[in-house]
C-alpha cells in the first residue's frame, strides 16, 4: 500500500530522470514531463513535430537515463510488419526459429511512424495494447516496462500515411513538439556543434519504473472529479447528452473510453508531481490536450475553418467549466 | 497513523451568514418590487399606502429572505467542494471528505494533507460578505418605488391649480378627522355606538384618508361627503325619533307614579282630605279605619242574623196579618241598615287601601322629589326635550357634550340610589335611553354638519362650522363662491329646464342645464342638482332659523331656494 513516503520517492525519482533527460534536451520541458508521465502511467507516447526538433534524442536520452533496453525503428513505406515484430527463420537444425524484431525492447522508438504503410503500422497494434506479439500462431510477451514512443511528421506532408484511429487511440498521449525558442536554439547549436558531448547516466532502473506505475494507480480520485473527467470526455462527442457546442460542430468522432483512462491516469501522475494525494480538476485540465487531442477526429467543417483539435478541446474545457459551478452559490 | 477529522463547521456557519446576506438582498428585491407595485397602485388611487407600510413591507421581505437564506440545507460534500474551489485546495477536501471512511493507499496522507490545507484557510476570506447584484437591484427598485410614491404624494409635478385643490382637500381631510375623532373615536363613543354609527364612522374615516391623500377630484369629494352627510342625517332622524319615544315613555311612567301618589281610585273628597295630612295622622287614621271596619263587620253579622230570624218567622203560615206586617217592616229596616253598613264597609276598605297606597308611593316619590339630583335632572330633561325639538327644527342640538355627560352621570347616580322601586328604575332607564339617543343624535348631527360643510364646490353651500368658510365670508362674499372658469363639457345626454329666481341681477326665468353625473369634465359638480337640492335647501333653512346668515342676505337665500324648489317641482 502506498504511503506518503512512496509519493516522495516517486517525486524524487521522477525529478532525477527528468533532470537527466534535460541534460540532453534543451528546453521542451513540457514535452519531457509529458513523456515521463506517459512512462509512469504505463502509456505510449506519440510525438509529433517537424524533423530535427529532438524527438529521437528525447527517446534515446530517456532510455539512457532509465537504463532500459532501447530499440529504434525507422519506418519507411517499404517496411513490412515482420520488420517490426520479428519473424520465423529457418535455423541451423532446419527448424524455424523466431527472430525477435525491434519491438522486443523496453523502449521502442517508432520513428516517423506515419511513413510506414497502414499494414506495418497496424503491426504495432497488438504490441502496444496487448504487450505481446503473435507470429506464426505463437504469442510472445513483451518485457515490462514496454513503452512505444512514436514520432511522426505532420500528416500533411507528402509520402505519409496517417495513423488509423484505432492505432492513435493506443497512444496514451500525443505531444506536439514545438520549435525551440531562440535561446534554446542557441543552446542546441552550441551543444551540438562543439566538442563537448553530454554523457547521460542511468538514474532509475526498470524496477523503479514498475514501482512508479504501481504508486500512480494508488492515487485516489473523488467521484465528482471523476465526473468532471467524464464530462470532458462526453463533451467531445459530436452528439448525445452533455456534448459541447464545439464538438457538435467540429467533431466527427469524440474521445473513446481510453481517452478517459488516459486523462485520469495522467491526472494521477500530475497529482503526485504536485505533491498531492488526490487528483484535482486542474490535473485533468492540464492533461486534457495531450490525452485527447489525437482521440478526436475533426470533420470537414473544422478543417475548412482551420480549427485544430486543441482549439476544440479548449472550447470543450470552457463548456464543462461553465457547468461546473460552486455548489454553494453564496 | 490516525486520520484527523475535517472540521467544516466554521465554513458552514460562514456560508449561512453569507446566504442570509444574499437572501436578505433577494428578499429586499421582492419587497422593493411589491413596494413599487403598491406605490403605483397608490399613485393611481387604487390602494393607498404610507411610508411606514412600504417600509414594513420591505423590511418583512428582507427579513424573510435572510431567514430562508440562512436556513437552506448545506450538505458536507457540497461544502467541501465549495471550499476547495474558493480556497484553491485542488479538490483535497472533496476527496478527503469522500474517503473519510476508506483505508486504502494514500488515505491517511490524504486526510492529513486536507487537514493541513484547511487549517490555512479562513472562512471569512473565502466567503466574504459583499454587495452583489441583488443588492444593487433591490436598491434600484427601492429608489423606483420611492420615486413613484413621491410622485404620487408630492406636489412637485402638479400644476398650481392642482396643488391648490390638493391643499384644499387635505384641509377638508383634517376637518373630517377632527369631526370623526370628536364624535366617533372617544372611548365613550366607541362603547356606545351602534352598528349604523360604526358604519358611518368607518365611511368618514375612509373619506378622511382619501381626502388626506388628496388624490380624488373635488367632485368626487363632494359627492362622497354628500352621501355621508345624508346618511348622518338619516341616523340623526332615527335617533331623534327614538329619543322622543323614550321621552314619552319616561313621561308615561312619571304620570303613573304621580297617579299612584294621588291615590288612584280614591274619591276626590277623600283625596282632598288626605292630601294635607301628615304621615302620623294617616297612620292613626288607618288604625281607626281598621277598628271601624271590625265594628261594622260585627254589626253587619248581628243584623244579618236578625234578618235571618225574621225571614224564618215570615215563612210560618200561621202568622196573623198584623204580626206579618210588623215583621215585614222590621225586615225592611234591617235590610236598609245592612246596605248602609255594607256601603260603610266598602268606604272603609277604600280608605284603608288609599292610606296604604299613598304611604308607599309617597314615600318613594317624596324621596325622589326631594332629591336635589332629581330637581336638576328634571331641568335637564326639559332642556333635553327642547334640544330634541330644536334639532328636529334646525338640525342642530343645543345641549353640549359636557351637559349630556353630566346628565348621564347624575342619572346613573340617582338610579343607583333609588333602584328599589321597579317603576322608578324603569323611569330612570327610559331617561337614560333618551339621553343615549340624544347623544347619538348629537353625534350624527355633528357628523352631518361637519361633513356637509366640506367641499366648497360650485352650487354647494357650506354652513359655518367645521371646515367651512367663516361666517363673514359665507355666502355674503362672492369671492369665496366657486365659479366655473370655463364652460363644462358634457359627455352625456343633457336636459334643459327653466327655473325662476334671482340668480342674476335681472329677474325672471333663467335657463339652466341639468347634467347627470358623472358627465362633466372640469371643475363642476357631478351630482345632479335635483338630488342635492332638498338637503341643501333644508340646510339653508336651518341656517336661516339659527340666524347664521347675515341679515342682508337672508331674504336673498330664501328666495333663491324657493325658486329652485319651485323649478324642481315644475
Amino acid at each position: 500500500m502506498a504511503e506518503q513516503a512512496d509519493a516522495t520517492w516517486f517525486n524524487e525519482t521522477f525529478d532525477r530522470v527528468r533532470n537527466e533527460v534535460q541534460k540532453a534536451i534543451v528546453g521542451q520541458h513540457e514535452i519531457v514531463e509529458s513523456t515521463l508521465i506517459g512512462l509512469a502511467a504505463n502509456g505510449h507516447v506519440l510525438l509529433e513535430g517537424m524533423p530535427g526538433l529532438g524527438k529521437t534524442l528525447l527517446v534515446r536520452s530517456l532510455s539512457k537515463a532509465l537504463s532500459l533496453d532501447f530499440s529504434r525503428i525507422q519506418f519507411t513505406p517499404d517496411m513490412m510488419p515482420a520488420d517490426v515484430t520479428g519473424t520465423n527463420v529457418l535455423g541451423e537444425g532446419r527448424i524455424f526459429e523466431f527472430r525477435r524484431g525491434p519491438v522486443f525492447s523496453h523502449i521502442v522508438l517508432a520513428d516517423e511512424i506515419n511513413r510506414a504503410t497502414p499494414k506495418t503500422q497496424s503491426a504495432m497494434l497488438e504490441a502496444m495494447q496487448e504487450r505481446s506479439v503473435t507470429v506464426g500462431g505463437k504469442r510472445y510477451d513483451l518485457a515490462e516496462p514496454f513503452l512505444v514512443m512514436a514520432t511522426q511528421n505532420p500528416v500533411e506532408q507528402e509520402g505519409t500515411y496517417p495513423l488509423p484511429e484505432a492505432q492513435l487511440d493506443r497512444f496514451f498521449v500525443k505531444l506536439i513538439v514545438p520549435y525551440p525558442t531562440k535561446d534554446e536554439l542557441r543552446e542546441v547549436v552550441t551543444r551540438t556543434t562543439g566538442s563537448l558531448d553530454q554523457e547521460l547516466s542511468s538514474v532509475a532502473t526498470r524496477d523503479d519504473v514498475l514501482r512508479m506505475r504501481a504508486i500512480v494507480r494508488d492515487v485516489p480520485i473523488a467521484s465528482q472529479v471523476l465526473d468532471y473527467a467524464l464530462s470532458l470526455i462526453v463533451a467531445t462527442h459530436p452528439d448525445g447528452e452533455g456534448t459541447s457546442p464545439a464538438a457538435r460542430r467540429y467533431c466527427r468522432y469524440g474521445s473513446s473510453p481510453r481517452g478517459a483512462q488516459a486523462l485520469v491516469t495522467a491526472g494521477k501522475v500530475r497529482a503526485l508531481l504536485a505533491g498531492r494525494f488526490n487528483v484535482s480538476k486542474d490535473d485533468l485540465r492540464a492533461s486534457l490536450k495531450p490525452a485527447l487531442r489525437h482521440r478526436i477526429l475533426l470533420n470537414f467543417e473544422a478543417e475548412a475553418d482551420g480549427i485544430t483539435a486543441d482549439q476544440v478541446l479548449d472550447q470543450v474545457r470552457e463548456f464543462v467549466a461553465t457547468r461546473d459551478r460552486d455548489p454553494i452559490t453564496a | 497513523m490516525s486520520k484527523p477529522e475535517l472540521n467544516l463547521k466554521p465554513f458552514e456557519h460562514r456560508v449561512r451568514l453569507v446566504r442570509s446576506w444574499r437572501g436578505a438582498a433577494i428578499g429586499a428585491c421582492i419587497g422593493a418590487s411589491v413596494c413599487a407595485v403598491w406605490a403605483v397602485l397608490d399613485w393611481k388611487s387604487i390602494v393607498y399606502t404610507q411610508w411606514t407600510w412600504l417600509g414594513v413591507s420591505l423590511l418583512s421581505w428582507t427579513v424573510l429572505g435572510a431567514i430562508v437564506g440562512a436556513s437552506r440545507k448545506i450538505s458536507p460534500d457540497q461544502l467541501a467542494m465549495s471550499v476547495d474551489r474558493r480556497a484553491g485546495l485542488e479538490d483535497r477536501l472533496t476527496t478527503a471528505q469522500e474517503r473519510s471512511d476508506a483505508h486504502d493507499a494514500f488515505d491517511v496522507a490524504l486526510q492529513n494533507d486536507a487537514h493541513d490545507a484547511i487549517a490555512r484557510v479562513q472562512a471569512k476570506t473565502i466567503y466574504p460578505i459583499r454587495l452583489n447584484r441583488f443588492h444593487g437591484i433591490s436598491l434600484t427598485l427601492c429608489v423606483i418605488a420611492a420615486a413613484i410614491f413621491m410622485m404620487g404624494n408630492s406636489p412637485v409635478i402638479l400644476s398650481e391649480e392642482q396643488k391648490k385643490a390638493r391643499q384644499e382637500l387635505k384641509k377638508q381631510g383634517q376637518v373630517v378627522e377632527r369631526v370623526t375623532k370628536e364624535n366617533f373615536e372617544s372611548p365613550e363613543a366607541l362603547k356606545e355606538m351602534n352598528a349604523a354609527e360604526k358604519r358611518l364612522a368607518d365611511q368618514m374615516r375612509e373619506l378622511r384618508k382619501d381626502l388626506e391623500k388628496a388624490r380624488m377630484s373635488p367632485e368626487e369629494a363632494m359627492q362622497r361627503s354628500n352621501e355621508i352627510s345624508q346618511k348622518a342625517e338619516q341616523l340623526m332622524q332615527q335617533s331623534q325619533n327614538a329619543m322622543q319615544q323614550d321621552m314619552a315613555q319616561a313621561q308615561t311612567i312619571q304620570d303613573q307614579m304621580e297617579k299612584a301618589d294621588s291615590m288612584g281610585d280614591m274619591s276626590p273628597t277623600l283625596s282632598a282630605q288626605l292630601t294635607p295630612m301628615s304621615k302620623s295622622d294617616k297612620a292613626k287614621m288607618l288604625n281607626e279605619a281598621k277598628k271601624q271596619a271590625k265594628q261594622i263587620q260585627k254589626e253587619l253579622e248581628q243584623l244579618r242574623k236578625r234578618l235571618a230570624e225574621i225571614l224564618k218567622k215570615l215563612a210560618n203560615p200561621n202568622l196573623s196579618s198584623k204580626e206579618r206586617e210588623l215583621l215585614e217592616a222590621e225586615k225592611k229596616e234591617l235590610e236598609k241598615s245592612i246596605s248602609e253598613l255594607e256601603a260603610k264597609q266598602k268606604e272603609n276598605e277604600s280608605l284603608q287601601k288609599a292610606l296604604q297606597l299613598s304611604q308607599e308611593a309617597r314615600d318613594v316619590f317624596k324621596k325622589l322629589a326631594n332629591d336635589p339630583l332629581f330637581k336638576k335632572i328634571a331641568n335637564l330633561m326639559r332642556k333635553l326635550e327642547r334640544d330634541a325639538s330644536s334639532a328636529s327644527k334646525s338640525g342642530k342640538g343645543k345641549l353640549t357634550d359636557e351637559e349630556r355627560k353630566q346628565i348621564k352621570e347624575q342619572l346613573e347616580k340617582l338610579a343607583q340610589e333609588l333602584k328599589d322601586p321597579a317603576k322608578m328604575k324603569a323611569y330612570l332607564e327610559a331617561m337614560l335611553k333618551a339621553l343615549e339617543d340624544a347623544k347619538r343624535l348629537g353625534r350624527c348631527n355633528n357628523a352631518m354638519l361637519g361633513i356637509s360643510g366640506l367641499p366648497s364646490m360650485p352650487g354647494m353651500l357650506a354652513p359655518p362650522g367645521a371646515g367651512a368658510p367663516s361666517e363673514d365670508t359665507w355666502m355674503g362674499d362672492n369671492h369665496h363662491v366657486y365659479k366655473l372658469d370655463k364652460p363644462a363639457e358634457s359627455k352625456g345626454k343633457t336636459t334643459t329646464s327653466v327655473i325662476s329666481g334671482d340668480v342674476r341681477e335681472a329677474n325672471g326665468p333663467q335657463p339652466y342645464v341639468e347634467i347627470k353625473a358623472p358627465t362633466v369634465v372640469g371643475n363642476r359638480s357631478s351630482v345632479p342638482y335635483s338630488s342635492v337640492l332638498p338637503s341643501y335647501s333644508k340646510k339653508a333653512e336651518s341656517a336661516l332659523n339659527r340666524q347664521e346668515i347675515p341679515k342682508q342676505h337672508q331674504k336673498r337665500v330664501k328666495e333663491y331656494f324657493d325658486s329652485l324648489t319651485g323649478a324642481g317641482k315644475g
